[in-house]
C-alpha cells in the first residue's frame, strides 16, 4: 500500500518539482498549496507521460486527491 | 440592480458599460490562447460587437460583471476579465462563465475568488436555486477551479465543440445552493 501511494506520488512530485518527502499522504485539491490550478495541469500531463496515453474526461475529472491518481496507474 | 458593486480582497466586481468596451478587451478575444476555450468566436469581434454584447445584458436577469484589480482604497483598477451571469427566475436557475483575459492573472486564484462572490450575491439576494457552467475538457485549470469548489459533474457532451482541429468535450457542472453553503467555508 506504501508502494502505491509512493507511485502517485512520484507523478506528483514530478510534475510539481517538488520532493515527494513533502507531499502529505492525504494532499488533495485545496489542501497543498502547490496543487494549484497550473499544478493540477502539470499532474495531468505527468500522468499520461507516466501512463503513455491521454486521460480520457472521465479520468481527468476523477484526479482530486493521491488514491485517484493511483487509481489510474493501477489501471493503465 | 446597475449599481452591484462586489468586492473581495484582490478585486472589484461591477457590471460593464459601454465605455468598459477597450483595444484591451478586445485584445484578449481576438488571442487565441484565450478565445480556444471560450464559446464566442473571438476571430470577428471588433469594438462595436463587444459594445452589442455588453449592451445585451439587462442587468436584471442577464448581467456582464467586469473583473477589476482592487487598488489601496478600493479605487478600481486595470479591468482584468468577466463574468457573465444568466438568471432565469421561472427556473431559479443560472448560467456563470467566467474569462480571465490578462494572463498576468492566470494561476493566481482569480475565478474562484471573483465567482466566489458573484454565487454568494446570486444565492444571498436572488431567489436562486441553482446554478451551471460548463467548460471544454482542455481546459485543465477551470476543471481544477470546478472540483476546488465543489462544483458537481452533471454529464459529459462527447465532441461537442472544435479546438485547433480536434474534437473536445463539452464538461457540464451543476452548483445547488444546499451544496454552495455546506461547503462555502472548506
Amino acid at each position: 500500500m506504501q508502494i502505491e501511494t509512493h507511485d502517485a506520488k512520484k507523478v506528483i512530485s514530478i510534475a510539481l518539482g517538488v520532493d515527494d518527502v513533502e507531499i502529505p499522504n492525504n494532499a488533495s485539491i485545496g489542501n497543498f498549496k502547490r496543487w494549484d490550478s497550473l499544478g493540477h495541469f502539470k499532474i495531468v500531463l505527468q500522468l499520461e507521460s507516466t501512463i503513455r496515453r491521454s486521460l480520457q474526461t472521465d479520468e481527468v475529472l476523477s484526479i482530486v486527491d493521491i488514491p485517484s491518481i493511483q487509481k489510474i496507474l493501477n489501471t493503465s | 440592480m446597475n449599481s452591484i458593486k462586489l468586492k473581495t480582497n484582490g478585486y472589484l466586481i461591477r457590471p460593464l458599460k459601454s465605455s468598459d468596451a477597450s483595444d484591451r478587451y478586445l485584445s484578449w478575444l481576438l488571442d487565441e490562447k484565450i478565445s480556444r476555450t471560450l464559446d464566442s468566436d473571438g476571430k470577428n469581434q471588433t469594438l462595436k460587437s463587444i459594445v452589442k454584447y455588453i449592451q445585451s445584458h439587462n442587468n436584471k436577469t442577464d448581467f456582464l460583471f467586469g473583473i477589476f484589480i482592487k487598488n489601496p482604497k478600493n479605487i478600481e483598477g486595470e479591468h482584468i476579465g468577466n463574468i457573465s451571469f444568466r438568471f432565469q427566475p421561472r427556473h431559479k436557475l443560472a448560467n456563470i462563465g467566467i474569462m480571465i483575459g490578462d494572463c498576468n492573472y492566470w494561476g493566481k486564484g482569480a475565478p474562484l475568488e471573483t465567482r466566489e462572490k458573484v454565487i454568494d450575491w446570486a444565492f444571498d439576494n436572488l431567489n436562486c436555486n441553482k446554478i451551471e457552467a460548463g467548460c471544454y475538457s482542455i481546459n485543465m485549470p477551470a476543471i481544477y477551479n470546478f472540483k476546488r469548489q465543489h462544483w458537481e459533474m452533471e454529464g459529459i457532451q462527447k465532441d461537442h465543440r472544435i479546438v485547433e482541429n480536434k474534437n473536445v468535450d463539452l464538461i457540464l457542472f451543476g452548483m445547488r445552493k444546499e451544496v454552495w453553503y455546506a461547503n462555502r467555508n472548506t
